[in-house]
Order: C-alpha cells, then structure tokens, then sequence
C-alpha cells in the first residue's frame, strides 16, 4: 500500500514537470482564496481599521490564542489562562500540525501545559495560516485535522528605514498587563527588526466575581529577525526567539509551571527570480529546544511532591522550490528533522526513597518527507489542486529504564519503530459570477504521537485516568471529503462549508481493567488503542451583510458531530455555536458588538470521561480609534468581554473551569 | 618456583570480562605452576577478580587456618551481615604460594543465636553445604545464612563451620558475628505457620533489581525441631504467587508477574516487575501442591496478602 503511494508521488511528480504549457499565468493560492488564512497584522489594531478584515480589539496585546480563535475552524481547550490547546476541525495536537515559518517544533510536557503556539508571542508573528484537513502547509506531517504556520513578522529590504513600535494593554479582571517595544531598520541590502514583550497576570475572577486560584502566568519574549541581502535576490535570513514563561498556574490541573524556556533559532538562504523551472528556491536550517518544568509546591494538600520536568529539542532542514509555469503554479519542498523528548518524574515521600520513572523514555525521532503541490488553473472557470506528501519515520527509545519499565507492559516490544505515511489531496473548484463551488477529497495517515505510542504514566485529569503509550498501535488513517459553496457579492456574503473525516485505526485512550493505576485516586489505567473507525463531520455556515459603507452585521452558525465505531461519541467535539457581530467602521473610529451563543453540549462523550456542559450566551463590545500625535500613529482600543458577567465555562475548559468573568480592556500602540 | 606475572591491564580485563572490571591495573598475583592442588592461571585470575572486586570483603571474624599451611577466608557483601539473605563466599588460600586451593569443602555452617535476657538459643534459616559458586573459578564455594534478627541488646550471633582438604578437617569454633539491621524499606525474611510447623521465606538478594522486569528468587526454610539447629530448606514444594505493591502511591501494582515456582536446585524463582523506582511491597500467597493456600490468605488494608516483603530499589 505504501509503496504504491510512494510510486504515485514520483509519478504526479513527473506529470507535473511535463505538463508545462507555454502561457503564464500566476494563480492565487487556494487556500488564500478559500480565505483559510488570517494575518495577524489584519487583527493587530494598526491595520485593523480597514473594512471588511476580522477585528480583534486587543490587537497586538492579544495573546497567539485570541489570534488564533479569528480562524473559522479553531477551538481552543484551555486548562488555565495561559497556553490553551489549539483545537482545528475538532482535533487537538495529535492530529494537528504547528510548525513556525514551517519549522517544527514539539512540546515539551508530558501533560500538555505547553503547546508549542505558547512559544511566541503575538508580535513575534505577521500572520497565521491554517490550512485545515488532510491539504497541509508542505513542512507539515500527520496533520490530519489541519496544519498551522505562525509567519514571523521580519521588516523585510526596502521596507521604512527605520520603524518602531510601542504596545501596551491592561485587562481589568485578573490586572493582566501587556507590554512590548520594538524597532525595525531595513535597507536594500541589509534588515533587522528586534523586539522584547512582557505579559503579567494575576489571578482572574469568574462571572460573579468568583476568583480562579492559580490562573496566573508571567511571560517575557524577545527576538531578532535579520536579512542580508550580499546579492540581488540571494538572501540570507537569520531568526532568534527566545520565550520564557513563569509561575503560570493551571487551575484545571493539579500542579503549575515554574518556568517554560524555548529557544527558536534559524537561518535560511533564499534564490529568488529563478531563471528556469523553479522562480523561487528556499532553504532552511533550524534548531529549537524547549524545557519545561512543572511545580506542585504552591499547591495545598499534595500527598506527595513530584519533580516532572520536560525536554524537547528539534534540529531540522528544508528545501522549498516553488515555480509557476503555464497554468500551473507548483512547489516541491523535501524536510527532515531529528527530535529528542525526554520526560521524567521523581516522587518525594517522607522518610523513603524517591520514587522515580520516565514518563517519556528519550524518545528519538528522524523524520524525513517530500511533498508536492500543484495548482492548476483548468479554464476561465475551474481550477484544481493537487497535494501530495510522503514521509519517513524512525523511532527509538534513548533510555533504558524507560524500555525495560516499557517492557512490563508490552513484554517483547521493540525498541524502535519505522514508518512510511503521507497525504494526497485533491481539490477543484468552479466559479462564476459571485459564486464559488469546492469540493475536495483527501487520504492520509500518522504515526501515533510520542505519548500515544511510549507515554508511561501520565496523569489526564480530564477523566481521572493513568495514560500508557502503546508501541503496538497502528498507523491512524483518515479520509477526508469536503466541499464548500460561497457567493460573493454586495451587500451579501454567504458561505456554507462542510467536511467529514472517516477514521481507520483512530487513536484513543481505553480503559484496561488488568491495570492499576500510578497516581493516588486515579480512577484507573488507560492504553492507547486503534478503534476499527471513527467519524468527524464539522458544518459552518456564514452569512455577512454590509447594511450600510459603515455598519456590517457577520453571522456564523457552526456545528460538528463525532463518534467511534460503537456509537459512542469523541470527546471533545463542539457543541452547535452561533456567533453574530455588528461592526461600524466611520472613518478613523471602527466599534464592534457581538455575542456568541453556544448550545447546550448534548453530545457530550459520556464514554470518554465528559460531563453535560451548559448552554450560555455572552456578550462583547469594543471600540478603537487611530489618531496622529505629530510623527505617531496611535491606535487605542478599549472594550468589554463578557459583558453581562455570566458564569460559564466551554465544552473545552478542562475540567469544567471556568472562563472569565467580565473583564474591561484597553490598550494603546504607538507607531513611529 | 617459576613465577608467573599476570598484568591485569586492559587486554586481560576484556579478555575475562565476566568479572574483575574493578580491578587496579598491573596487580602482581603469584602464580605456583606445578601446584597440582592449586587452580591454574586463569581460575586464579577469575578468583583473584571476583574476591578483590570491591563488592565482597571479608569476615576476619570467621578466618581458620589448616596445619598452619592453608588460611581459609570467608567473605560477604562488604564484609557485613545482616537480616535476611547473606551470601558467604569461601576460599582457601595456600599460605606459601598465596595460590587459590580447589577441591576443598566447608559444610555444617551453623549459626547459632543465643538471647541473654530469654535464655534462649535458636538458628536461623541457612544453607549448611557449601558449592562451587562458579564452574569458571572452582576456588570459591558459596552458601547462604538469612539472618531472622540483628545482633543487639537482646543477644548476640556466633557461627560456626567445618572445612575439609584432602584428610584433614578442622572446625572453626563458634564466633560471634555481627548482624545489622536492614535499611527502613527492606524486609527480605517472612514466615508463616502450617501444622505448627513454622515456615521462613526468604527473598534471595534482591540488591539487583531494577525497573522492569526482574527474576525473583526465594528459598523456603523449615523450623528445625531442635531450634538450635539451622533450618534447611522445606522438601515440600509449594507455589509463591506475588503481587508487588507501591504503599506511597496507593498501592500501585503491576502486571504480568509469575509465581515463584521451585527449581530442581531447590530454589524458587519467578517474575516480578517494577514499574518504577521507590518502595515496593511484593505481597505472597503460598499455595501447596494441591493449590491449596497455605499462607497470606488474609489481605490487609492494601487489599493483598499482609504476608509481604518489601523492598527499596
């Protein structure tokens, strides 16, 4: 089967490098067409004021996850007020690439306090692309419910000579404190743009006052973005970022972070205006590694003091060329990198030995893969996208105790593992007039992720239970179908989108009676095993009206459906939500009001540990002004979330915490 | 005499890696060549290393000589003993050669604990006949005593042994050792009773064990009817089903563990696997032939059998 893949890739390789008609034409990614991406500098406050754009009205001080929550196909599962989950198509991390300017990059708790999103900071980033469903970015791998990329902001040659920018944000609930500062110079030849942010808070109070203990965190962040530039069109590019997050508490979990570090390091060489084939070759090399360490000595009542620190570090490459030729605009990019995670935890009683295991046992990971896209424009009306991606993966556990202890549980395991995945995906679009008609198929599979295959002992307080890896999992595999039907017009926008993904081998947790479980009134084991199938259906519909030039009125209805082979239902699939907003845009002043009612969560998974959650509606409002003091641009933003104050938490709160209670903002940047 | 110089450096090391790793380099040892009662070169080398490695030192309290030719040595673990399993290590060594002596014997190894305050006296579970530890260096035979108390306040241990070579026999009169206390987290020595007969299981060295999966071994001793006798192992064969247990973490437990079941050499082994580092006890059921549960058939509060050895790794 896979080497069938294998052969098909090389194949639609070749295909592509011989259809080459002699016209040219550039063609507008699908994706940007299909309005999968949102830049971030459309939701940071300076750019903000323009129509039409998504608006966030914190701006630059809004942490990657607000950000993150302007994509259509992202929920986010938050176990505190810091470093939520990112959530795209109803699948977390396993199923989710993030790469940063398709660099990876994995995290590096055991417990999932530390997605790699909680590693830059909003103004390290120009925008976020997600490309939902098995149609990945190209660094992307196992991505089954979408890939994200975090686009560094770098000022760029012959951009303003010299820029700087100062940002600062108050949140009144839990006195949350934004600030940054940064500048940027640039030249033909030469640039650099360097900033630090700062992110404080304390404590946030529920609706009705109620204060979540444990919901602060402390966050400094600094980079550099540099670009040579020796000859026209060879550049040279180099990134740092450097991000350490202190004291963040988890009030959804038993034990905080005393400090999270991650240190994001790259540099590249790009050709660009390619005579030949290729327009554009890019190349890259990179390293980043993160340690993370988890703290249960603020905590009340713990039975016993645990250390669980957390290492990840990932050094890797890739080679993008992309080309446009006749009507096909096409890229081949090849990647690989070597990831390291190491996790351990020692258990301190009173009066004896410390109790020690590995709960990630040095796990090495190489991973190599080519991919291949090819956009083809079939006529005036049509247009279709082929992606294609395959992969190859070797694994081996570093430790040997970690192996041995392994082994009690799986006696005769092997010490490592080797795969071949991939991805294919098709997409075809007609339109006419104002309409727009997709429909896309795809099919791709992923090795089970470092938890899900060699995880020992870790704790989901979500449902109470101990998590083992499994070694002996199957590859997961997903078929993807989708299609999406949009009119574009004035005074309406409308857009209905639908896809499904049909599981073989889905990868979950299951309870395994045989097992006792490690952690004091955990309520059993769990072990990784592969369902025969499961099922995700997500439906969005949209429906935008310019009423007026200034007044516009976005309505989104959105509803998802999962569940395995016996009927049961997933976990953590969104119940129905419906998000409506009025935005005035007059001039320099824009203002926004909206609400968001979300159902009551009928179908939660009873069988995977969820509880009812209830309905809830909820009310924001906010204001932005631009103004020039002299030389200055300003923007200042204010507004209220949760206007009403109401008591509530999500589907996705772990843990049932919940969200914050009325919270009133402003923040002003100044622009230079 | 020839000499022959062995160098223990680095060639030698890899050559015989079973042992002798720690070792010091260039250790001169004498070497007789025409010593028919003596080993040859390598079982010296083998005995040298095995004696000399730092992990066995000797009990000079137990020290013989025969006919003032011959000095017989008993070793332990670092030279001490305490409760539960220890094992002896003997070696006789020819005093004008310094050269190991094989073919020797030590048997009727009693020791004998005598309580002041009671006015009592009794043995202790022991392995009286000495063997050839290792086929590879025949100059060191091994026995084991598991001690059922430390010396102390109440009384005191002495042991005592016979030694056999070629005619002659001498008897190492009865000497007081000392006995230690193990560790808090250790308990290597359990009994029960069947018939009034009482029973001790002994949990062979368990220093070895790790995270994973461990072979586990065991004796079962019999109370001797004169106590003062040491206890030999039991002729009857049973079944030792264990259930290793975390106290701190809940009684966390493992699975895929196997009873101990007898060996043709008299010694019980099985399967025990520890998932992690710390305190584990490893709760028994012993059944007879019949399946028939003869002890640690009462659970206490962890939900297992109170009859448990504990051990810290």
């Amino acid at each position: 089967m896979i080497h069938i893949f294998v052969c098909k890739l090389v194949l639609g390789a070749g295909l592509s490098v011989m259809a080459v008609p002699a016209f040219s034409q550039t063609v507008q990614q699908a994706d940007s067409v299909d309005g999968k991406e949102v830049t971030l500098s459309e939701v940071t406050v300076t750019s903000a004021i323009g129509a039409g754009r998504k608006v966030a009205g914190k701006g630059r001080a809004a942490s990657i996850e607000e950000h993150l929550l302007q994509l259509g196909n992202v929920e986010m599962i938050r176990r505190g007020s810091y470093a939520w989950e990112p959530v795209v198509n109803n699948m977390a991390t396993e199923r989710v690439s993030t790469t940063i300017d398709g660099m990876k990059i994995f995290y590096a708790c055991t417990d999932k306090m530390d997605p790699v999103t909680s590693y830059v900071e909003s103004g390290n980033l120009q925008r976020v692309r997600l490309d939902a469903g098995l149609d990945g970015n190209p660094q992307a791998t196992g991505n089954i419910g979408g890939s994200i990329d975090l686009k560094l902001r770098k000022a760029g040659f012959g951009a303003r000579p010299q820029e700087y920018n100062a940002t600062a944000g108050y949140e009144s609930n839990g006195h949350l404190q934004v600030y940054g500062i940064d500048g940027a110079f640039s030249s033909q030849k030469v640039y650099a743009n360097m900033g630090t942010f700062y992110r404080q808070a304390g404590n946030y109070q529920a609706g009705g006052g109620r204060e979540v203990p444990f919901s602060q965190f402390r966050k400094v962040n600094a980079f550099l973005n540099m670009g040579w530039q020796p000859r026209q069109n060879h550049i040279i590019e180099g990134t740092a970022i450097f991000d350490r997050a202190t004291d963040v508490g988890y009030p959804a979990l038993n034990m905080d972070v005393s400090d999270a570090t991650g240190l994001i390091t790259s540099l590249s060489y790009r050709h660009e205006q390619l005579p030949g084939f290729f327009s554009r070759w890019e190349s890259k090399v990179y390293y980043n590694h993160i340690t993370h360490n988890m703290d249960d000595t603020g905590r009340p009542d713990v039975v016993i003091h645990m250390d669980m620190p957390g290492k990840s570090s990932t050094a890797g490459l890739y080679s993008i060329l992309q080309g446009t030729r006749g009507n096909h605009q096409f890229q081949l990019n090849w990647d690989a990198y070597y990831n390291t995670l190491f996790a351990d935890m020692t258990m301190y009683v009173k009066g004896a030995k410390p109790m020690y295991m590995l709960t990630w046992p040095d796990v090495g990971t190489v991973n190599s893969g080519l991919a291949l896209s090819d956009d083809i424009i079939l006529g005036a009306r049509h247009s279709l996208r082929l992606s294609a991606k395959g992969s190859w993966q070797h694994r081996r556990i570093g430790n040997d105790e970690g192996f041995r202890a392994l082994s009690i549980y799986f006696p005769g395991m092997a010490r490592t593992a080797t795969d071949l995945t991939g991805r294919v995906a098709v997409s075809y679009s007609y339109h006419q007039g104002g309409w727009r008609l997709s429909a896309g198929a795809g099919y791709g599979n992923r090795t089970p992720t470092v938890t899900e295959a060699y995880g020992y002992f870790l704790n989901n307080t979500f449902d109470r239970y101990d998590y083992i890896g499994n070694p002996a999992l199957k590859n997961e595999s997903a078929i993807e179908v989708n299609a999406s039907a949009s009119l574009t017009g004035h005074p309406v926008e409308a857009r209905v989108e639908v896809n499904s993904f049909f599981f073989r081998n889905y990868i979950i947790g299951l309870p395994d009676t045989r097992l006792s479980p490690m952690t004091i009134g955990a309520a059993g084991v769990k072990l990784y095993r592969n369902l025969p199938d499961a099922q995700i259906v997500n439906a969005t519909a949209t429906l935008n009206w310019q009423i007026l030039h200034w007044l516009r009125w976005e309505n989104t209805a959105r509803y998802s459906y999962g569940r395995e082979n016996t009927g049961a239902r997933l976990p953590l699939i969104a119940p129905f939500s419906y998000q409506a907003k009025c935005k005035v845009l007059w001039g320099n002043v824009e203002a926004e009001v909206g609400t968001e009612v979300v159902a009551r969560h009928s179908g939660f998974s009873e069988k995977y540990g969820e509880t009812l959650t209830p309905g809830y509606n909820i009310w924001h409002i906010n204001a932005g002004w631009r103004f020039n003091l002299g030389k200055v641009r300003c923007n200042l933003h204010a507004g209220i979330d949760n206007l009403f104050n109401k008591y509530y938490s999500t589907y996705s709160d772990w843990n049932h915490i919940p969200q914050k209670g009325r919270s009133i903002y402003t923040n002003l940047t100044l622009q230079l | 005499m020839n000499r022959l110089l062995l160098f223990l450096g680095l060639s030698t090391g890899l050559l015989f890696s079973s042992c002798g790793d720690d070792v010091q380099d260039n250790v001169v040892i004498n070497i007789p060549d025409t010593d028919e009662e003596c080993c040859n070169a390598e079982e010296t080398f083998l005995a040298y290393s095995f004696l000399n490695n730092g992990y066995v030192k000797e009990l000079t309290e137990l020290r013989d000589t025969i006919d003032n030719k011959y000095v017989l040595k008993v070793y332990s673990a670092g030279g001490k003993l305490h409760v539960g399993y220890n094992d002896l290590f003997f070696a006789l060594i020819k005093i004008a050669t310094d050269g190991y002596v094989r073919d020797f014997q030590v048997n009727d190894i009693r020791p004998l604990m005598t309580m002041t305050a009671m006015g009592m006296q009794h043995s202790t579970p022991t392995e009286t006949e000495t063997t050839v530890y290792n086929e590879t260096f025949p100059a060191v035979r091994h026995a084991w005593v598991s001690f059922l108390m430390s010396s102390g306040d109440n009384g005191y241990w002495e042991l005592s042994y016979k030694a056999a070579w070629q005619q002659k026999e001498i008897e190492h009169t009865p000497t007081v050792i000392e006995v230690n206390a193990l560790p808090a987290g250790q308990n290597w020595l359990k009994s029960f009773k069947k018939d009034n007969q009482t029973y001790y299981l002994t949990l062979v060295n368990p220093n070895t064990f790790q995270t994973g999966n461990n072979t586990i071994q065991a004796y079962v001793s019999k109370q001797s009817a004169d106590k003062k006798v040491p206890y030999l192992t039991a002729e009857e064969t049973f079944t030792i089903e264990i259930t290793p247990t975390m106290p701190d973490m809940g009684d966390h437990s493992s699975p895929n563990n196997t009873p101990l079941i007898k060996q043709e050499s008299g010694i019980y082994e099985g399967n025990l696997n520890l998932s992690m580092t710390g305190l584990w006890n490893i709760h028994l059921v012993v059944k007879d032939q019949e399946g028939n549960i003869v002890a640690g058939g009462d659970n206490d509060n962890s939900g297992y059998s109170s009859l448990y050895w504990s051990v810290t790794i």
